[in-house]
């Protein structure tokens, strides 16, 4: 087993370049490539996208420091099964920052077609289907749906 | 500070309408806040990593969240998280902004399905207030809804809403049961100096344009511009009383730690379904052994959290499913009524919304994460092809659910933190299934090839309701029909927690508008108001 990093050096990306193999190891395989989806790796996780993904969560650092430095050389779905099972905080902590990193990917949001949250006009001219097609009047034809209380209660 | 004329406790949805309004009855008003005030440019939701800060930095859970304003909540014995946002705000800074009323039926449960209690007041009381409320939070909505009695059309017309959402509404006219446009306290429109919602889809990490009604924006500027002293980091940890039980103001800790008190000639309690509570508790003394306003033993009691289930549906079509104000675009009351063969009582509204960005469908709402392959497959499946109907259960109350002090757990400044001890019923289990069975089908007749039924989530307990009821009988309430406490003849409630029954709604606008009540009255009656 290795020493737990520090933190600050997790939060920079500092991971030697052994740690970044194994990181890019269990990212795989977490994350492979599907459809044309890039697995974690291609998408460029391990580098610039895991420190934007560190500086949100700097909660995160420590822990996933020391869930990497604790992984076996080359993790593989047997490691992650094992892992879930012995220690779980571990888990999630590895798979949210990794995730949280490939999402931020500009190839994996284009491959997703997820153009990320965007601000858009309300168009004020426009109505809705629901109104041209006068698809309301057909809620309101069919009367009123509120029980009253009864008298002796008001 | 000198005494003022009215003390509130609680800076969110209740206290910055009674403060408003107190400061345009010309009243001298302060509040104290134990959170701070967000500037909107902190929020994510425009930044890449607004679902990453969503899990911690904003999350809704204080107990994950752990900001300086928080404090712990024991849930150990609770099956639901309850989740708050405490500053300035209060939860509206995170709340969803869905603005459905509760139903005239909801006010006479006990009457009309003889379970829990009948409301001391009725819908027709309150509705000027809800029309009132409505104004003042910008509500975006349609009037003629056969959900409701008539009355006054919402302010701004409905937010837009995905074409997926007409389909259902189609789907919903060829089953016969009822839809109508989602109510939001959202702007569709510029409005008193808010901008108009951008569809960004983050509203519960915050909303950064100023378009969602959170009190920070349609109340507090003008409260304090009309002269209501805000202090924050003021952590309240007792309501002081004199020889006589009357309320004499409240002991803090303020934001350097310092213990302060500040007097009042009248106290109200806006802390929420569980900081209010757990005050009273504190506020024991010689006068009032068990807590204070607590003859009927029912403070903290009946604490409802309203049971949610969602269900997701899946179709081929694609469209920007993250987008659109989170929020309702439809609410269907269509199960609202306790059905003739329902092995359940009391039913639940349906709200339409977005499912989220990719690592919220990752990371399953309500449900485990997945990996692999079985990770690919879910959000190439469900971003751009999904909407989500969330189904909100009445929530009956029961005396064992309940906010009591923890006998060890204490929040930074030593206070006793709360103890919530929480079970969803039975009836709630029954009722979310056929819910969610109901709502299914209807995303089936819309087109959608699968659905994925959540029928209950545990990181839910947005609402907080229930625990120092309202009521005329002081042995079997709380506080009276306008938030007096019983005991206490210059002390009142006016958050959530004076709830009679929960109905099956989201519960802000109510809240809003029985505190706008509670103040009215008690202006009305300021000459004969008892002080210490
Ligand atoms: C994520 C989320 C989504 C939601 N979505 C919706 C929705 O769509 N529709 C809806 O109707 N409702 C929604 N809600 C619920 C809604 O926010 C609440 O019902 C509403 O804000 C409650 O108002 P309140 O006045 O009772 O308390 P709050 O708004 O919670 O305010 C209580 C305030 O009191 C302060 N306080 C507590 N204890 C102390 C103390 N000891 N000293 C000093 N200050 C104290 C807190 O810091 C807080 O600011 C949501 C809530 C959350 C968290
Ligand atoms: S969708 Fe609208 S209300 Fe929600 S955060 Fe964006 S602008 Fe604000």
């Amino acid at each position: 087993m290795r020493a737990p990093r520090r933190a600050e050096e997790a939060k920079a990306g500092g991971f030697a370049e052994e740690e970044r193999s194994r990181i890019a190891t269990v990212a795989d395989v977490l994350i492979p490539a599907w459809g044309n989806l890039p697995s974690a790796s291609t998408a460029g996780v391990v580098g610039s996208l895991l420190e934007k993904a560190l500086r949100a969560r700097p909660d995160l650092a420590e822990s996933f420091a020391r869930s990497v430095a604790n992984l076996p050389e080359t993790p593989t779905s047997e490691t992650v099964q094992d892992l879930i099972e012995r220690d779980y905080e571990s888990y999630l902590t590895i798979l949210t920052l990794l995730l949280g990193a490939y999402y931020m990917s500009d190839a994996v949001k284009g491959a997703l077609g997820y153009s990320g949250q965007e601000a858009l006009r309300i168009d004020v001219g426009a109505l809705p289907a629901y109104y041209e097609e006068g698809l309301l009047e057909e809620v309101s034809k069919r009367g009123p749906i509120y029980r009253q209380a009864p008298a002796d209660t008001i | 500070m000198s005494r003022p004329d009215v003390l509130i406790i609680g800076a969110g949805a209740s206290g910055a309408v009674a403060a408003k309004r107190l400061a345009e009855g010309g009243f001298d008003v302060v509040c104290l806040e134990q959170g701070q005030r967000t500037d909107p440019g902190a929020y994510r939701g425009a930044y890449p990593d607004w679902e990453l800060t969503g899990l911690k930095q904003w999350n809704w859970d204080p107990n994950v969240r752990q900001a300086d304003a928080d404090y712990p909540v024991e849930v150990s014995e609770s099956d639901i998280d309850p989740l708050m946002f405490n500053g300035v705000g209060g939860s509206t800074v995170q709340f969803a902004a869905q603005w459905p009323r509760l139903a005239p039926s909801d006010f006479h449960v006990r009457s009309l399905d003889g379970v829990a209690d009948d409301w001391p007041l009725t819908y027709e009381e309150l509705q000027p207030y809800y029309e009132r409320s409505d104004v003042d939070f910008g509500v975006s909505g349609m009037g003629g809804d056969p959900a409701y009695p008539p009355g006054a059309e919402p302010p701004l017309p409905p937010l837009p809403v995905p074409d997926v959402a007409n389909e259902i509404a189609r789907a919903h006219n060829r089953l016969g049961w009822h839809w109508w446009p989602g109510y939001n306290a959202i702007a569709s429109r510029s409005y008193r100096g808010r901008r108009p919602c951008v569809q960004r889809g983050t509203c519960a990490w915050g909303c950064g344009e100023g378009a969602k009604g959170s009190t920070d924006q349609t109340h507090w500027p003008d409260a304090e511009r009309l002269g209501v002293k805000l202090a924050t980091g003021a952590r309240v940890y007792e309501i002081t009383v004199n020889g006589r039980g009357l309320a004499t103001g409240a002991a803090y800790v303020d934001h350097e730690g310092v213990h302060r008190h500040q007097e009042a000639s009248v106290v109200m309690l806006a802390a929420n379904g569980i900081g209010t509570p757990r005050l009273l508790l504190l506020s024991s003394s010689a006068h009032f052994p068990d807590g204070l306003a607590n003859r009927s033993g029912l403070v903290g009691k009946r604490l409802m959290m309203h049971p949610f289930g969602t269900v997701i549906g899946l179709f081929d079509r694609r469209w920007a499913s993250w987008q659109g104000h989170w929020g309702q675009s439809l609410q269907s009351m269509q199960f609202y009524e306790t059905g003739p063969s329902a092995d359940f009582v009391r039913g639940a509204k349906w709200g339409l919304q977005p499912t989220g960005g990719p690592l919220g469908v990752a990371m399953g709402f309500g449900g485990d994460p997945v990996w692999g392959e079985e990770l690919q497959e879910r959000v190439s499946k469900s971003l751009g092809h999904s909407i989500m109907w969330g189904i909100i259960g009445e929530d009956l109350p029961d005396e064992s659910n309940a906010v009591t002090l923890d006998s060890e757990l204490v929040d930074s400044d030593g206070v006793r933190a709360p103890r919530i001890h929480y079970r969803v019923s039975g009836n709630s289990t029954r009722l979310l299934e056929f819910h969610a069975e109901r709502a299914s089908e209807s995303l089936i007749e819309a087109g959608a090839y699968e659905t994925i039924v959540t029928p209950q989530v545990r990181g839910t307990g947005w609402h907080l309701l229930g625990t120092a009821r309202m009521g005329d009988d002081p042995e079997s309430s709380v506080v009276d029909r306008w938030g007096r406490a019983h005991d206490v003849g210059n002390l009142f409630v006016i958050d959530g927690s004076l709830f009679v029954t929960s109905g099956g709604v989201n519960p802000t606008a109510t809240i809003s508008a029985l505190a706008l009540r509670a103040t009215e009255h008690l202006i009305s009656r300021r000459k004969g108001q008892a002080t210490p």
